[in-house]
Parts: C-alpha cells; structure tokens; sequence
C-alpha cells in the first residue's frame, strides 16, 4: 500500500494528495470557456468566452448557450441565451442553482431542475445607464460597480438591492482585482486598484489598506472558513493575511511576473496558483503551483492543458481536458496507516486484517499483540475513518473488514467504548450536534458527551461510504468528500440529488437511512412527472400506483400530501389532474384553499363543511363573495321596489330587473342542501350586513325571517340617529349611538335630532313594510302582532302628548296599566276595547295598577261591580303591595273556604284562618296554621 | 361521602393538574416573547373562567404590572409598554378594542407623525381564547386597525372545575348549539384531542344524537391522523376508559326543571359562577377572615382599603370539594340539607367542648389543638351553609316557589294534562319573563306541544303583557321545536314508564337519582346509566321513543385490545361524559348518585360545553332583539 504514499506531496508537514476522480471525455479546451462549479463537488457551467477566438467547429464550441456538466463530465442540461445581451459573470447558489449576470444588469437564477423557469431580478436603472464595470458573485450576494463607481449589492434571500456609498477613484484608473465577502454580517468589498491601492468598503464607508506597499494587487481570494485572506500583486508576491489584513501570515516571491489565471484556496490550509506558459526545461508548459505553511510549495506540470480550479472547503477540484482531480491535505488518520515504514497499530491491523483471511497465522499473532498492547480502540477507528476518507472502493473495503476484524476482538462493552478526546482530528466531525443524523439509530449517542462505541461508528460509517460511493458513481457525478457530507448534513443531499433529477436514488437513500423525506422526495418525483408532457391519467395512474406501493394503502396511515402536487398540477395548467390529486389530500386546510384558488367553489365549500371547521367555511364564503364582489345591499332600491309584488313572483321579477341576480342565483345554487353553511352565512350577515340577509332569507323563502328584520330595524331607530339604511347589530348601533352623541355634543347640531314624533313615525313606517310582508307570507300571528304595536305606537303617542310622561317602548299591559296610575282610567278603559285587550285580563291590570298606587278606595268600588276574575286577586295584589288591612274586605268575598285561610294566613290574620280552616274538618292544615302562629 | 370518593382514589387528579400546567406554560411562554413591560386588559365576563386557569399570581409570575377592564375609554398608553387584550372573540368586544385602536391611529395622525412609530413599537397584541375567529380577522381588517396589533389565539382548553367536572365554558353557545352552526363541534373536538394528551387515548367512544355523532366521527378521524404523525410516540396509558358524548337535545326537558339538590338550588337562588358563590360579606365575616384563593378580582380587591362597613358588600364563596362539609351535602336533596347540617352541628360543638374537660394530659391538649384550624374550618363552613340553607328555604317555602315545583312535577308525573292555569296566573301577575317560557317550553316539550288554542293564546299573550319585542323570542322558540305546536301524541307517557322517570315515594334520607329533582330522575341520566348495562343497544326501541336519539360506537382500538383492557381494569370503569350543550348542577349530582346505585361500577367524570340551568336555557333564547 506504500503506493498510496508515494504519491503524496509534502508540504512541510503535510502531506497532500492529488488524484483523478473522473476520466472525462468532454474533451474541451478550457481556454475558450469561461466556467463556474457550484461547491461541494456539484455540477460545472460553462460557456464560450466571447473575447477567444474558435478554431474549433464542435457544436459547444459555437453559440452563446450556457452549458451544465456534473463533474464526471455527464452534460446535464444547457441555456439558451442567444436572445441575451452579453454574460457578465457566473455564480452558483448554496442550493446549487445557477446565477448568471448579464450586461444589461438583469440576474437570472436557474433551478438545475428546471432550467427553463429561471427567476429573474434586475439590478435597475442606475446600473442600466452606467453599465457593469467589474462584477462579483457569492453564493447569496452579486456585487457590480458601475463605470461611475456605482456599487450595488442584490441579496438573493431577500430579493434586494442595496446601493453602497458611492467610491471616489482617481481618473484613469483600473479595477485589477475585486473580491466580496460577508462576515459577521457586514459586508466587505475588497478592490484592488491600478493605482496601487486596496480598498475595503463596508457599509461603514471605505477604508484603504495598506499592507502591500506600492504594488498593484492583481488576484484575491478569500479562504472557505473565512479566516484567510491571500492575494498576489503584479510583482508575483504572494502575500497571506488574517481576514482583518493585520498580519501577514505568509510571503511568497514567485519570481516572475506573469500573471496568474486563477489564485484560489484549497482548502483552508494552501492557494493553488494556475499559471500558463511557464518555461520548463526549454518547454512551455501549465503550471499549478501549490503553496502552503512555511513558503513550501509544489509545481504540477500539466503541459499544454488548460485548467480551471474551483475551491471546496476541504480542498479543490482541478478540470481540465480530460480529468477532473480533487487535491486535498491528507488526514492524519490515513498517513499513519499508509506512511512508508509505519509500525503503528492501524497499519499493522490493516496489513494483517487483509492477510488474516488468507489465513496467514502471522496475521492473528500481530492482531493479538495490539490488543495486549491496548490499541485495538485506536487502531479500529482509524481505519473506519481512514475509509471514510478514502475514495477508492479496493482500499475502502480493505480499511473496513480490517476494522471490522479488529472490532471483533473487542468483546465487553467497556472494551467498545471510545474516548473521543484522543482523536482530536475525529473529534470535531462527531461532536457537531449539527450532524446529529447520522445517529439516527442510535438514540442514546444523540447525546454527544455518552461515549461512542466503535461498533456505532463502524455501522454508521458504512452508510455513509455507502452513500458516498452511490453519488460518486459518475452516472450521478457528485464526488463529495465525508467532510463535505458532514458539513452540509444528509438533508441538504437529498435535496442536492432532487434538484439533480436523482428520485431514484434519493428515495432509496431514504429508505436506506429511514429518512423523513421520504414523502418529499416523492413528492418531487411526482412534481417532475406532473411538469413531463404525459398523460394526465398515466401521471395520476403512476403516482397512486407508486404510493400505493412505497407508503401502503390507507389514505390515513400513509400521510402524503397531495396538495403540493395538486398545486404543480394547477400551475402546469393540468386542472383536471391537480382535481384529482387534491382530492386525497387528508388536510382540509390544505385542500380547501386551493380548491378555491382553482375555482372549484362548490367542491371547496363541501370539503370545508365536511372538516367541520367552522373557521374554513368562513374562509370559503367570504372569499366567494368577495371574489364576486357581492355587493348586496347596493342594490337595496330595486328590492324595495319589487317589495310590493306577490313573493311568487319575486324570484322571476329579479331576474329581469336585477343584473346581479345571476350572481344571486348562483350563490344559492352554492349553497343549496347546505344548512350549516347557510347558518354561518345567515350569523355572518347578521351582524355585518342586514340588507344582503334580507336578499338571502327572501332567495331561501323565510319571508317570515325578512319581515322579522325588518322589525328588529324598527327597534334600532332612536332620537340620535337619523337615518337606519345602514342597519346593524343592535349592539355595534349602540356603540356608535354612543360615538355619535359624543360627537354631538361638541357640534352641536341640534337639526339632527329627531322628536318623538319622527322617530314613531319612522317606525311605523319601518312596521308597515313588515306588515305586507307578513300578510304576503301568510304569517297571520306576526301580521297580527306588528299592527297591533303600529295601533300601540299611535296610541301611546297620544298618551305622551296628553300626560308628558314616555309611553313609547311599553307593551300593552304596560301602557294600561301606566294610564290607570296617572289617574287617565277613562282613556285605559277605551284603548282597551281598540287594542281588543280581554275584559278579564284588563281587571287584572286594573286591579295591580291600583294597589300599585295605593288607590285602595278605588279597588274597593270597582269590586262592587261584578269581577270577569272573581275577587281574590284583589285580596292577592293587597297582599302584594303589603296592603294586608286592606285584603281582608275582598278575602271575605271569596268561596272557597281553604282558600280563605290560606290568604288570610299570608296577611297574618290567624285567627280568621284558623276560623276558616275549622269549617274544613282538617286538623292538620290547621295544627300548620298554629305551627306558622308560633314562628 | 359521595364527593370525596373522587378525590381519593382516581387517579385523574394529576393528569388535571398537568393540563392545568401545560396551559401556565403556554402562557409563561406567549408572554416570555414580549419583551418590556407589560399591562394586560381583560374581559370582566369572562375573566372568571380565565382566572381557573391563569391566576394573578402566574400573570404577576410573568411581569404583567397592570391589569384593566377591557372598556370604552381606556387610558392613553404609557411609553414602552406592552398592552396585551386577553378577550374571548366576541363581537361587542372586539368593536370596542378596535374603537380604541383607531383612536391610538387618529391619536398619532394628529400629532406627530413621529410618535406614530414609536406607538406602532409599543405594541398592541390581542389574544383570543379559546380560539381565533376570521370573523374577528374581518373586522379588525374593516376597521382598519389590522397592522396596528398582533393576533394570536390562546386555548384554554378544557377547565377543570372539580376533580370530575371539566367545562369549555363556551358562552351563548347555547342559543347557537340549536342551530347548524358548527363551530362550537370544532372546537370540542380539539378540546378533547387535547385532553387525550393528558389521559392517554380512549380507547372506546359511545355517541347519542346528531352532534355527538358528528364530534366521534371527527375525534375518530383527526385521532388517526395525529397518530400516523407520531408513530413513535409512546401512547400514553388511558386513564379514561370510555367517552360518552351526549347531545343536549335528546333531553331538553331536564335542564328547565327547578333543580332541588343542594348545590343546584343555591345556583337557583344565588348563581354559581365558575365554582364561585357571591355572598353577602357580613356571612363570611368569620371571627377568622378566611384566606381567599389567589383569584384575580379578589386580589384586586385586596390591594385596595377595605370597607368593612357597607352591608351590601358581598364576597365570594368558593363551592367546591375543597369544602368537606359542601362535598357531602351537594348532591343531597334539600329537605336532607337541613338534618345533616344539624348533626354537623352537634359534631362540632362536642369537638369543641371537649377542651373545656378538666385534668387533661398535655399530649392530648395538644393533639387538640393541632385539631383546632380543622374544626374551626369546618366551623366557618357549617355557619355559611346554615346561613345559605336558611335564605333558601325562605326562598322555597313560598308559594311562588313551590306552586312552579308542584306544576312542574306534575306535568312531568301526568298528573295534570296542563299547566295554563298557571301559566296564564303568572303572565297576568306579570311575573318575570324568564318564568313563564320556562315552564310554557317545559309544557310544550312533555306534550310534544301545545294545543291550536293555547299556542295562539299565549303568544298573542306574552306580546301584549311583556312587549312586541318578544316576537322574536317566541319566533326563535318555535324555530328550535322547544316551543311548537301540537301535531302528534306525546310519547313522554311511555318514555317515562319505560325510564322509570317518576318516583314520589322515594326514600330520601338515601342517596338516590330521583331526590335531584325530589322524584323526577333525569332523562340524560337514565340514558347513560344504560349505556353499558344493557347497553343501548339492548334498549334500542325504548331509545328510539326520545328525540334525536340515534347512537352508535366508535373503537379505537381493536376488539383484541379492547377485551385486554377489560380484563386488566380495575373495579371501577372510569367514563368520561360530555354533554353537547350544556349540563346542569343537579345532573352531575345525579350522575354521583348514579355511581352509588350501580354499586361503583363506574366512575363518571363529566365534561360539557358550559354548566348551565333553566334560566340560562330560557334567558339565551329569550333575549329580546336577536334573531
């Protein structure tokens, strides 16, 4: 295996590795191409370079398309931007979509799975009269700066453009180098200037750094952790500085002055430096200088081939013609394994776990010696994370049945627990609470201080490889590294691959690690089928069928929701298949506003009724209406106008005079064989809108319900308010009463006010129209009642006008008796025959009337004449109004001897009732009298 | 004893306490995230109900500095300070929150505009309990006040009033439950979602009546679904072995009886409200002021002097089994009040007078001692229940009283064909509203409704006597069949034969359904006493004699799992009954009683919308002017 180690550079002391992942067959000159790759080993855009000359006549090298490749070299899709003006620059989001600047100041930014609906923003016009400048693009933010110095920012989340101050460049001079970053929050725009000098803007203002004295600062890059800053000056002087510039951490002379292409990280630890036509040994040749701790350095000749570097966080991927390679630091637990000459634990476990299975009988000697040594924890985690770092399957699979047979010489428990602290380059990947998925199973270890045992690692370890190696194959061509997977987490991969079309294999993945996204990525997959040009019935067909299998047959049990793929559906224009769909889906709240969106009123108001979500229902009606712009009581005039015709004929006589009636009959249509929405609506207008109730009630026939509001408007009409159109809760009437005669009492406008006289006479008004509905309706008791009250009304205006006293809210009885208290019994005795009040109940109010004002005498000569009610409700309204002395009289009048006693005990007169109960031969009505005597 | 059986042995007690919990803590959290000081305006009605639950010392807890009334004129607000509405979403409410934020706007356009930033930092937040209506959404919209506070919403969820009584409190839900309106279902489903958190799943559901069918098949459907998300939650074990729900309107004869249990006719006479009595102060002014609960309006009352002087002051009472002495005379009926209350009496002054015997031993002084906050405890709760006990027998001793008892158990004992004699007394007298449709529906709903004649003449009665307004009262009445006219023959002859409703000769010194009502036994109890022994199944035909009265069952677990539970259980079948629509006092005695009569074969623990009565019944379908 020394092999390995032999093809490691040493960089001081590091040791790096640079290998091919794919054998490309592009088979492009990367000189002509302008190229962007989006991070964490996703896919690379390309396109001609509009200021190189073709000598080629391949189709790719003609045209001004935008092509995407995986790194593999497997093109996955290209843009057409014939139409557009000229590309500016490239970029790539952190969720690998792709960002492309053009000249006019338009950002178009692509989804990789469906490149053809880019969103699109615009720098504005500023930009668009000055031009672009210079340019730069993060993964969240595009910089330009216009011909005037203009700098704009546009942030991707939050869909903005910034305008920074304004900087003040001395004429004639050039933008050499520009590099943006964002840390801590602030902005930083570093501009390296012709004039020899570096700005840094913030939002601050602008600041010059003066580090590099007089030299033209041609190329900057920033490092991945943020910690780096690295630039080289048109001097070839390499300089490395903390990110606040203060120190300077590295100094290199190159000793030439030859530009490079390309100055960018690897890593955090090393820059690459892409330099052409450096001369070697006579030739000339391309050259990839690596520079790392301490001015060490290595050369890598690539002769003729042209490059493009692109940073990752661990390392860097290098394209060229042919291959595309990844350069990285070596981890320290794979060089004390492959380190030439090594005879540390691993490297023995290793060696003899591969010859163990040849049963090579040295081989279990040396695993045994590590035991007793005690190394067998450490040398079995170093080969599971060697593995884990390792790109080859051959040497994956070594390192794992190594590890494996090691494992298995740890038998106790407390043999398998691992102590992290000793593998402190370990540590920092496993202690990440971030990275908690890939504990999933292992719910006791989610707890990062509970020891690990190896054969946790060892099991999740594998999954990972597994995955690793499945995204890796170059149909997928995703190379990622274990760090890269740990750092973005397994959710973030499962989005990567959706947005690379990979279903398949997500779903499986899924499966594989009992992921929640399972649904998700199903979902996706249905969404991409719904967006392809089949069927609507074979796409409805696959996607049942394929849940059907993967989630079961219970609609409950298996969950999915079908509303997203309804709402592709209805975006895609595919009505009837987004019906379809939405149909299954369990969540009304979901369901029912799409429903709605889609026009489908009916279905949504079923689907809410059936929630039993009054909330909902509520939802569904107000946006019908709105939507319809019901505006019923707009057309109050008319209806009142067509209140006169026979209600038969209402219906009809709408339609013709009533445009919006259509809309009317469509509402009821809506709503018929719906009572619980009708009750909502019904509550809804009763206390929002009475004049569209009123049009509801009349379209459902309960006329009597119409005429009824009709007199509830009639007990809204007071002194303070003039006017009763627009007719309400009674309870929100008060509280504008109140605000109104608050109102008033700064104006003071006493024309506003109505006498009593205009306030019955509205009413009346109000009652008559309520009258013919009734007797429209055939409603005799409330036609009835309500020109019984328009009689009372008259009356009881006459009354106040007569006594000055307010009759006007009293009931009948009310008003009678009121009367006969104001001594006014003559006028009591004729409005009693005119509201056809009954002679006996009339006594009845007579009687209480005069107890109540103690007019005895009066009682006394009207019991002279003969009672339609008999007398002993005199004695009772005596007894009533304490009138005792006074019952007596009436109680002698009555028959019934129990009767008797019984009154005569509430007055106190015992020994009457005691007389009387004698006469009944009762002794135990009587002993209670005595009893009730005592007391 | 009846009531103190529940606070020994059910385990349901904690699980209340840990609901009781997890609403502090969604409060403790809701008020965590604003930031500064803090003032918090609540509704009066309701502050009751909210106060069971978040009591002044938890809002105090959560730097809450001052509590108002929501009103019409409310005080400008002070710089940098947080006012939080805590109201139901009731209309009138939320008008008068809005009124006040368009003040705040036209407040700040008048000034400066400056200030209208700063206003719009000191924020307005509204939280809605039990939940948030799009109605509220609306008019804040309307009213154009919407940006100008933040919405949230803020389940109370179920309120325990007593170890086994849990309410929603939902108001007017009364006059709505009549209608279709739905909403009120809704809400009782999640409610009871929400419980099953705390009590484990139950695994069996019993149903009778539209609605209650409507909430199974909900509870049923959403209980799947919130499973299916937590797969891998541990169930918890279910403290509840089976649910009954019960809607209102297969028995609406039962809440508009006068109730003649203890604790139902202090409802009568005095009206409980949220566990709480008010009492004339003078009563409780005990020779040792009583500690009072921590409840909000008693501590606000606290903060200011007290006048001790005013003899209308009256002081709130807590009715609870808190109240050993309240525990065991509650369910009584009130002819046994008296005798037991008596021997109590007896009891104490035997206690007390054992300190007065000479050559006592130092130990067993000071055994009585310790003794003596109990005794004078109990002391101070006898001398308030005499004093109760005596106002209402003043109260029932009276013929206007006891005249609507006779009629109203001898209509439903069929001993008189009609009450009109009565009804017509009353309405002549003019006496209270209330009283006459409650006995006019009472009649109306055992008759299966009233004759042409008298359907005519107590309608035009009732609008000549007490006003035109009241059209809308009978119109609503009729609407909901509680007031309607005869069509068909009464079926109540049988139904009380069949349900043994009637029973004068009872022997009430024993605890028995039918003292409740001193010899009616109360429909909703019969049917559930039936529920599992026969089984309603068995008395299908005899159901099917009642109004709504469809029923079924609902598992939710399988019949294998079903029979293991069966046979694990303990003696005692804990049942969970809700009552669609309201319960009355005298039904949960009824149901206490119930238990003792089926030999503790189950324990009911009961859960309703709202404890109600006659007179709210009557009162929420007879408010003049709503319609």
């Amino acid at each position: 295996m020394t092999e390995k180690f032999f093809s490691w550079s040493k960089l001081q002391e590091d040791y790096y590795t640079k290998f091919e992942l794919y054998n490309l067959e592009w088979d492009l000159d990367l000189d002509i191409f302008i190229a962007e790759a989006a991070p964490n080993g996703g896919p690379i855009a390309i396109y001609r370079s509009p200021t190189k000359i073709v000598i080629q006549d391949r189709e790719i090298y003609k045209g001004s398309n935008v092509h995407i490749f995986t790194s593999s070299g497997k093109r996955i899709g290209q843009i057409d931007c014939s139409k557009k003006p000229h590309i500016v620059k490239m970029g790539w989001t952190h969720d690998s979509r792709l960002i492309i600047l053009f000249e006019d100041g338009e950002i178009f930014i692509h989804p990789l799975d469906n490149l053809f609906e880019p969103e699109i923003h615009n720098f504005g016009e500023l930009c668009q009269q000055e031009g672009i400048l210079e340019s730069y693009i993060t993964p969240n933010n595009i910089v330009v700066i216009t011909f005037k110095f203009n700098i704009l920012i546009f942030e991707i989340e939050d869909d903005q453009v910034t305008r920074l101050k304004e900087i003040k460049v001395p004429a004639n001079t050039a933008i050499t180098s520009l590099l943006f970053y964002e840390l801590n929050y602030e902005i930083n725009l570093v501009i390296g200037l012709s004039n020899e000098k570096v700005l840094q803007i913030t939002r601050k203002g602008t600041k010059e750094i003066k580090l590099f004295d007089s030299q033209v600062v041609v190329k900057m890059d920033l490092s991945p952790n943020q910690k780096f800053f690295s630039c080289i000056t048109n001097t070839g002087l390499v300089y490395v500085t903390t990110e606040n510039f203060s120190n300077v951490l590295l100094q290199f002379d190159m000793k030439s002055s030859v530009i490079p292409e390309q100055l960018k990280w690897c890593g955090s630890d090393t820059i690459l430096l892409y330099l052409k036509d450096i001369e070697k040994d006579g030739d000339v040749e391309n050259l990839l200088l690596m520079i790392g701790r301490g001015n060490s350095f290595v050369n890598y000749y690539y002769g003729e081939e042209h490059l493009f570097i692109t940073t990752e966080t661990d390392g860097a991927r290098i394209f060229s013609r042919n291959s595309c390679e990844f350069v990285s630091q070596v981890k320290p637990c794979r060089i004390s394994i492959f380190k030439l000459g090594s005879v540390s634990p691993e490297t023995i476990l290793f060696e003899s776990g591969n010859t163990f299975l040849e049963k090579n009988s040295k081989a279990d000697l040396k695993i045994r010696k590590i035991m007793e040594d005690n190394q067998m924890h450490h040398a079995v985690t170093q080969c599971i994370f060697a593995a884990g770092f390792e790109f080859d399957t051959n040497i994956q699979r070594k390192l794992l049945r190594a590890a494996s047979i090691g494992k298995s010489y740890c038998k106790t428990v407390e043999d398998s627990i691992l102590n992290l602290n000793k593998f402190e380059e370990i540590k920092p990947i496993y202690c990440d609470p971030n990275l908690s998925h890939i504990h999933l199973h292992e719910p006791e270890s989610t707890n990062f201080n509970h020891p690990l045992s190896i054969h946790n690692i060892f099991g999740q370890m594998s999954k990972l490889i597994r995955i690793l190696n499945t995204i890796r194959d170059p149909d997928i061509g995703i190379p990622m590294t274990l760090p890269q997977f740990l750092h973005i987490g397994i959710d973030s991969l499962i989005e990567v691959l959706l947005k690379n079309k990979q279903y398949l294999i997500s779903f499986e993945i899924c499966k594989f690690m009992n992921l929640k996204q399972k649904n998700h990525v199903l979902i996706s997959w249905a969404c991409a089928l719904i967006k392809s040009t089949r069927h609507d019935d074979d796409i409805y067909d696959m996607i049942q069928k394929k849940i059907d299998i993967e989630l079961g047959k219970n609609q409950i049990r298996r969950s999915i929701s079908y509303y997203e793929m309804a709402n592709q559906a209805s975006s895609a224009g595919r009505k009837n298949l987004a019906i379809r769909l939405l149909e299954n889906e369990l969540k009304p709240s979901k369901q029912v506003p799409l429903f709605l969106r889609m026009n489908e009123n009916q279905t949504a108001l079923n689907k809410a009724i059936e929630s039993g979500d009054t909330s909902l229902v509520y939802s569904v009606l107000l946006k019908i209406l709105s939507r319809k712009k019901y505006r019923l009581h707009q057309r109050k005039k008319s209806n009142s106008q067509t209140e006169n015709l026979k209600f038969e004929n209402l219906q009809k006589s709408m339609s013709e005079n009533d445009i919006g009636f259509q809309q009317d009959l469509k509402l009821f249509k809506l709503l018929r064989g719906k009572p619980s929405a009708i009750d909502l609506l019904i509550g809804y207008w009763r206390e929002q809108d009475h004049a569209s109730l009123s049009i509801l009630l009349r379209g459902l026939g309960l006329f009597s319900d119409v005429g009824l509001l009709k007199i509830l408007e009639n007990f809204s009409i007071t002194k303070t308010l003039s006017t009763s159109d627009n007719l309400n809760d009674p309870h929100l009437k008060r509280l504008e009463e109140i605000e109104k005669s608050l109102d008033q009492l700064s104006v003071q406008n006493p024309e506003n006010r109505l006498t009593d006289r205009d306030v019955v006479d509205k009413k009346i008004l109000v009652l008559k129209e309520a009258s013919t509905i009734f007797s429209a309706a055939k409603d005799s008791f409330h036609d009835k009642a309500t020109n019984q009250q328009i009689k009372l009304l008259q009356k009881q205006l006459e009354c106040e006008k007569i006594t000055s006293q307010k009759f006007v809210g009293l009931s009948c009885s009310q008003t009678l008796f009121k009367l006969v208290t104001l001594n006014q019994t003559k006028r009591a005795d004729k409005y009693r025959k005119e509201l056809k009040i009954s002679e006996s109940k009339y006594w009845w109010i007579k009687i209480r009337a005069l107890a109540h004002v103690k007019r005895f005498n009066e009682l006394e000569t009207l019991a002279r004449s003969k009672s339609p009610i008999g007398y002993e409700p005199f004695a009772l309204v005596c007894i009533e109004n304490d009138a005792f002395n006074q019952a007596s009289p009436f109680i002698e009048k009555i028959s019934n001897s129990r009767r008797k006693a019984e009154l005569y005990l509430k007055t106190g007169n015992y020994t009457r009732a005691i007389a009387n109960a004698k006469q009944l031969n009762d002794p135990k009505f009587i002993d209670l009298i005595i009893s009730k005597k005592r007391k | 004893m009846s009531g103190s059986v529940f606070l020994n042995n059910i385990q349901f007690v904690p699980s209340l306490n840990e609901m009781r919990e997890t609403i502090r803590d969604k409060f403790r959290e809701k008020m965590k995230k604003i930031t500064g000081r803090k003032e918090i305006i609540l509704d009066p009605k309701s502050v009751g109900s909210l106060g069971l639950m978040i009591d002044i010392t938890i809002m105090k807890e959560c730097g809450i500095q001052k509590f108002l009334y929501l009103k019409d004129n409310l005080p400008p607000l002070e710089k940098y300070t947080n006012r939080i509405f805590f109201i139901p979403p009731k209309l009138l409410l939320i008008k008068t929150l809005t009124n006040y934020l368009q003040k705040v706007k036209k407040f700040t356009k008048k000034e400066e505009i400056e200030r209208y930033e700063e206003i719009k930092k000191e924020n307005h937040y509204l939280f809605l309990y039990p939940r948030k209506t799009i109605l509220c959404d609306e008019i804040l919209e309307e009213d154009g006040v919407y940006d100008l506070i933040t919405v949230d919403d803020f389940d109370l969820g179920i309120i325990p009033f007593e170890t086994d009584v849990l309410t929603l409190e939902l108001d007017s839900d009364f006059r709505k439950y009549r209608m279709n309106d739905i909403s009120s279902l809704y809400y009782i489903t999640t409610s009871l979602l929400n419980l099953q958190k705390h009590v484990g799943k139950i695994p069996e559901i019993k149903w009778i009546g539209e609605k209650s069918k409507f909430v199974a098949e909900m509870l049923k459907k959403h209980q799947e679904e919130t499973e299916n998300q937590n797969q891998n939650q541990n169930a918890k074990k279910s403290e509840i072995d089976s649910l009954i729900i019960f809607d209102r309107k297969t028995d609406m004869i039962t809440p508009l009886v006068t109730q003649i249990n203890y604790e139902g006719l202090i409802n009568e006479v005095f009206v409980i409200k949220n566990t709480y009595v008010e009492l004339p102060a003078k009563w409780l002014d005990f020779n040792k002021e009583k500690e009072e609960k921590s409840q909000l309006e008693d501590n606000k009352e606290q903060q200011q002097p007290v006048v001790k002087t005013d003899p209308n002051k009256r002081q709130k009472y807590v009715l609870n089994s808190t109240d050993l002495l309240f525990t065991e005379i509650r369910d009584r009926n009130m002819g046994e009040v008296g005798a037991i209350l008596n021997s109590k009496a007896k009891e104490i002054s035997k206690e007390y007078g054992t300190r007065f015997e000479p050559n006592q031993s130092i130990s067993s002084l000071r055994k009585f001692v310790q003794k003596l906050p109990h005794l004078q405890d109990q002391h101070f709760s006898l001398s308030v229940h005499i004093k109760m006990t005596q106002e209402i027998l003043a109260i029932t001793s009276k013929p206007h009283f006891s005249d609507r008892m006779e009629n109203e158990l001898a209509l439903l004992a069929g001993e008189i064909t009609d009450a009109n004699e009565y009804i017509e007394n009353l309405i002549n007298k003019q006496d209270k509203i209330q009283s006459v449709f409650r006995i006019l529906c009472l009649q109306s709903l055992i008759l299966n409704g009233l004759k042409q004649k008298d359907f005519d003449f107590f309608r035009k009665e009732i609008v000549q006597v007490y006003g035109h307004k009241y059209i809308f009262s009978l119109y609503n009445l009729q609407k909901f069949g509680i007031l309607k006219l005869s069509e068909s023959k009464s079926n109540f002859p049988q139904i009380r034969k069949i349900f043994n409703l009637i029973n004068f000769d009872f022997d009430k010194s024993d605890d028995h359904v039918y003292s409740v009502f001193s010899g009616y036994a109360p429909i909703s109890v019969r049917i559930i006493q039936q529920a599992f022994e026969p089984g309603w199944e068995s008395i299908k035909n005899q159901l099917f004699l009642l109004e709504n009265s469809s029923f079924g069952t609902i598992y939710n677990v399988s019949k294998k799992e079903l029979i293991e539970m069966e046979e694990k259980r303990k003696k005692t079948k804990v049942v969970l009954v809700f009552f669609i629509g309201g319960v009355t006092h005298a039904e949960i005695s009824g149901l206490r009683l119930l238990e003792k009569d089926q030999g503790n074969k189950f324990h009911y623990v009961i859960a309703t919308t709202k404890i109600i009565d006659g007179a709210y019944v009557s009162k929420s379908f007879i408010d003049p002017l709503v319609f």
